[in-house]
């Protein structure tokens, strides 16, 4: 065939070399996003391997199976995987694949540096738990709490790998928020005002602009953990006289907002997801999106919420106390405008339908436990037991409800094919089950006073049956994992052919072939209204439902498309790839400079660090030069 | 407040509420369960905050949760071809109402919460407390009575006795890492921070008994082992237990336990730990001067049991027991063990 092809000057069909560098220098949102997919779904089923290690750890009182060295670093990465690589990275995803077809885009607005993002992603991801091979993966919990991260209580390379992971992944995020603002600000479909766009698109937004202001803080409070490492700084060393709680006013100055760059994103999936399988327009549209205005400016002013037992005072315990329990307010709005989408509507219970509607029930619970700990004085019993552990499994791994309500929304797109529905649904059984039973009696547990981050306990304080209660049932949402798996590798194999609009769709993107083609819109639409599919099809008010059943009119008409009418597409470029490569050599140089004798090299890292340096000005320089094709 | 509680818990015994969870209301759970009974005031304010939430909490999830699986019923049906369900956009009315609503309830919480939140701030009696300072260590206690006497100061180690009904005031400060105190039927947490920042917390117990504290802020390797007794005993009883704390115990004559006496020091252990009366004045580690007679072994790890079983398990070696703490392992021959614990044990 090659020869064929050659001979008649046809280029040749790439071969896996050719395929794969297709990939390392692409610039098209929706392979980035694809690859984003990729790498978040192999580390769900590593942060859910370290969940079940915990699991098993706890499954009984004075258990020997982890050694509190391991299950202290397998706790921490825990955390920190479903965090910043699970949750964000789906976040990552699911912008990539789907605002810019809502939108009416081509592409993102800064296409290379939305590769960048990726790549700064996976090798920050990397950088993050690189420290396993050292034996000293961090350490020190999620939060990092100092001076347990300074050289004198902790010498190891734990901490170091959490600053330049961490450090990684936030400059990734930062770059992807700019990108995502831009693009959404400036490429929307002509006529598509932000009141018209679609619910998800303006969570992404939300979730952009805080991303680009949470993250910063970050970035500085690990510079300064870095120089106490490195360069024998004093920001956190009560020894030199500094307060060791400033970490912890930085640390959560950026951890709450972030907790809504995690559930935002999940809050617009819910927000289409019903709006499609209860064939209604979203209940008081303007309000969840404006709640999502108040909760993302609000997730500025609750940072000492995660502090009320540090000895702030009272005057101030009593002003976050209320400012926190203000978003649940906008978040209540939230969950009735869903309920009342449903309300009178058509509900077809597919299984993105089934995920969404768990996740409005977890998340619910999520909610009444986190106004529970906004309460001050019960806060300070409640505040690092297993109660706080219920809570945020509730709403953090309840986001997952919302990225599997995506996943198999948005798959037909991507891939052409259904998922199938039997195994979807056992997959949402046994996750759903899994869940309640496994995060539900930690509740009591917290209550019943069983503390956090504790890799034993003794027996006969109550605790014996549900922890051994809750391994079991980890056990049932491992296996639903393990269906969605199956049921992955089956669409893809053989699943039932999608078309461009399987689920009767409401916004732009299922106005495309599936996949879409490379520049998504052969011509760009004019928008004349929110939820603008639906509004073509059956008429902004529903009026041409009977005419449409009587002729279903062709979906996923790509009127022109595309042949002969020249659409520019940027270039894919390799530099990208290069310039987050220097950046995380340099990182991982850094770390390296730790001495000898716990792993590191010493001065000598400092090779890699220039190393690393030189790699990403001459990336950055390449790129700046690079010819716009 | 604090005396509505009884009549509130039978009042939700005859509502509706998790089973669960009232099993835990009317008996204790265990020694850390702070929602069943508890002896302290703050812990009882706590305890009725919680559950003035968890019903109020019960209210609105049954509310919320019952109209998502009505919704879930009722509109299950497929209207049939040509058909479409009403295409409502909105009710301005319900917006503001479910924003009202809300907000009443959150007024609800707050409003009765500020005053607690101040009387936790402030101890009920500040000038006939009792002044203890807490000094947090990875992964031990150490506790001392600064005002027993004048110009002394008595020092122990991972177990803190007060007198029954009297308010206790203690400074906390850590020598390295922040830990959290918590001692559950007592009071909640406060956090133990290294440095300049010397927290406050102030507790009492109504009744005696020995009630179980931990460390609630992760701080490290044993962070899980990190955990202390608060023993309440009548007042003369305490004053009985000052007094014999401040002279210290008399050094073994003859026997097992003379032979653990000079092991003590022969085998370095005095370079870390402080008996009072004796030539061994470590400072390092826990104060032993009491040890015989605490309850537990390695900061509530082990049960200090009267055949010396948990202080032999210890001394044999430590790592085993609470791998990664300070104490090595010394290596000890079975009979030498024997005989520091034999000594150990005289020491009350």
């Amino acid at each position: 065939m090659a020869t064929v092809g050659r001979a008649v000057g046809v280029t040749p069909r790439p071969g896996f070399w050719g395929y794969l560098w297709s990939w390392l220098t692409t610039v098209d949102h929706k392979r980035i996003g694809i690859m984003y997919g990729v790498t978040t779904l192999a580390y769900l089923l590593w942060g859910g391997l370290e969940a079940l290690l915990i699991r098993l750890q706890l499954s009984r009182p004075e258990n020997t199976f982890l050694d509190p060295n391991t299950y202290n670093q397998v706790f921490t990465m825990h955390g920190l995987t479903m965090i910043f690589l699970v949750v964000m990275g789906f976040n990552s995803t699911l912008f990539n694949l789907v605002v810019p077809l809502q939108i009416g885009a081509r592409d993102v607005a800064y296409p290379r540096l939305n590769a960048f993002s990726y790549w700064m992603f996976l090798f920050g991801s990397v950088l993050l738990n690189l420290g396993w091979l050292w034996g000293q993966a961090p350490d020190v919990g999620w939060f990092g709490y100092a001076p347990l991260t300074g050289v004198k209580a902790d010498p190891g390379l734990g901490p170091d790998f959490y600053v330049m992971g961490l450090q990684a992944l936030g400059i990734s995020s930062v770059a992807a928020g700019l990108n995502f603002v831009a693009t959404i600000i400036n490429h929307r479909a002509p006529g598509m005002s932000l009141f018209k766009m679609p619910v998800f698109t303006w969570m992404a937004l939300l979730t952009s602009f805080l991303m680009i202001f949470a993250l910063p803080v970050l970035a500085i409070a690990l510079i300064e953990v870095m120089f106490d490492r490195l360069f024998g700084t004093n920001f956190f060393n009560p020894d030199a006289g500094a307060n060791p709680l400033l970490w912890q006013h930085l640390f959560w100055i950026f951890g709450h907002p972030e907790v809504y760059i995690l559930v935002l994103p999940a809050m617009g999936v819910i927000s289409e997801v019903l709006p499609v399988f209860s064939r209604k327009p979203l209940f008081g549209y303007s309000f969840v999106v404006l709640s999502g205005v108040f909760i993302a400016f609000l997730s500025y002013g609750v940072w000492a919420h995660h502090m009320f037992a540090v000895g702030l005072g009272p005057v101030a315990n009593t002003v976050f106390g209320i400012t926190t329990m203000l978003i649940g307010i906008p978040t209540g709005v939230k969950i009735f405008n869903w309920l009342a989408t449903l309300w009178r509507g058509e509900l077809r219970f597919k299984t993105p339908m089934l995920f969404a509607l768990a996740f409005i029930a977890v998340f619910t619970l999520g909610g009444i436990s986190g106004v529970m700990h906004a309460t001050v004085p019960s806060n300070y019993q409640q505040t690092d037991t297993y109660f706080v552990v219920a809570h945020f499994h509730y709403v953090v791994a309840g986001i997952v409800f919302a990225v599997f309500a995506g996943i198999y929304y948005w798959w037909p797109k991507y891939t052409n094919r259904l998922l199938d529905e039997g195994l979807g649904k056992l997959h949402f059984w046994l996750f759903f089950l899994g869940f309640n039973l496994t995060f539900g009696p930690m509740h009591l547990l917290g209550l019943w006073g069983m503390p956090r981050r504790q890799y034993t306990y003794p027996a006969g304080l109550g605790w014996d049956f549900w922890n051994a209660f809750e391994s079991a049932s980890a056990l049932l949402m491992a296996l639903g994992t393990l269906v969605f798996l199956v049921n992955a590798v089956k669409s893809l194999r053989s699943g039932v052919m999608a078309g461009a609009d399987p689920w009767d769709g409401r916004t732009l993107e299922w106005t495309i072939p599936s996949p879409p083609p490379a520049y998504n819109f052969a011509e760009i639409p004019a928008v004349s209204h929110r939820d603008e599919f639906w509004a073509r099809k059956y008429g902004p008010h529903g009026e041409r439902a009977q005419a449409r059943a009587a002729s279903r009119p062709l979906s996923g008409h790509n009127p022109g498309d595309g042949h002969g009418v020249h659409i520019h597409l940027p270039n894919p470029s390799y530099y990208p790839l290069i310039v987050a490569f220097g950046i995380a050599l340099g990182m991982f140089g850094a770390v390296m400079l730790r001495p000898v004798e716990v792993g590191g090299l010493g001065p000598l890292g400092w090779a890699l660090v220039g190393f690393g340096a030189l790699i990403t000005v001459f990336g950055s320089y390449g790129w700046s030069f690079e010819p716009a094709g | 407040m604090l005396r509505r509680s009884k009549g509130f818990a039978g009042l939700g015994l005859t509502l509706l509420g998790p089973s669960l969870l009232l099993a835990g209301c009317v008996q204790s759970v265990g020694p850390m369960d702070w929602v069943g009974p508890v002896a302290g005031d703050q812990a009882e304010a706590q305890r009725w905050v919680t559950w003035y939430l968890i019903y109020l909490g019960a209210a609105v999830f049954v509310f919320v949760e019952g109209w998502l699986l009505y919704n879930i019923i009722k509109f299950r049906r497929p209207l049939g071809p040509g058909r479409l369900p009403p295409q409502i956009h909105g009710h301005p009315t319900v917006e503001v109402l479910w924003t009202v609503i809300p907000t009443l309830i959150v007024a609800a919480i707050a409003v009765p919460s500020v005053p607690a939140i101040f009387s936790f701030a402030q101890p009920p009696d500040e000038a006939g407390g009792l002044r203890v300072e807490v000094l947090a260590h990875q992964w031990w206690w150490e506790f001392r009575y600064p005002e027993v006497g004048p110009g002394k100061t008595i020092t122990v180690a991972n177990e803190l006795v007060i007198p029954v009904g009297r308010t206790v005031i203690a400074t906390l400060s850590s020598a390295d890492v922040i830990h959290s105190f918590w001692v559950p039927k007592l009071a909640g947490k406060v956090d133990v921070i290294p440095g300049r920042q010397k927290n406050r917390i102030w507790f009492n117990a109504r009744e005696p008994g020995e009630y179980y504290g931990w460390c609630a802020e992760f701080c490290g390797t044993q962070h899980a082992q990190m955990r202390f007794r608060v023993k309440a005993v009548p007042a003369a009883e305490f004053e009985a237990w000052v007094r014999a704390r401040l002279s210290p115990p008399p050094e073994p004559e003859e026997g097992l336990a003379r032979r653990g006496f000079e092991l003590f020091g022969a085998r370095g252990c005095g370079g870390c730990h402080t008996i009072e009366g004796t030539p061994y004045q470590g400072k390092v580690g826990p104060n032993l001067t009491n040890i015989g007679g605490r309850s537990t072994v390695g900061a509530g790890v082990l049960e200090n049991d009267p055949e010396g079983r948990g202080l032999f398990r210890w001394v044999k070696n430590p790592q085993a027991v609470k791998p990664g703490n300070k104490m090595p392992y010394l290596g000890l021959s079975d009979e030498d063990v024997l005989a520091i614990v034999a000594y150990l044990k005289t020491l009350r």
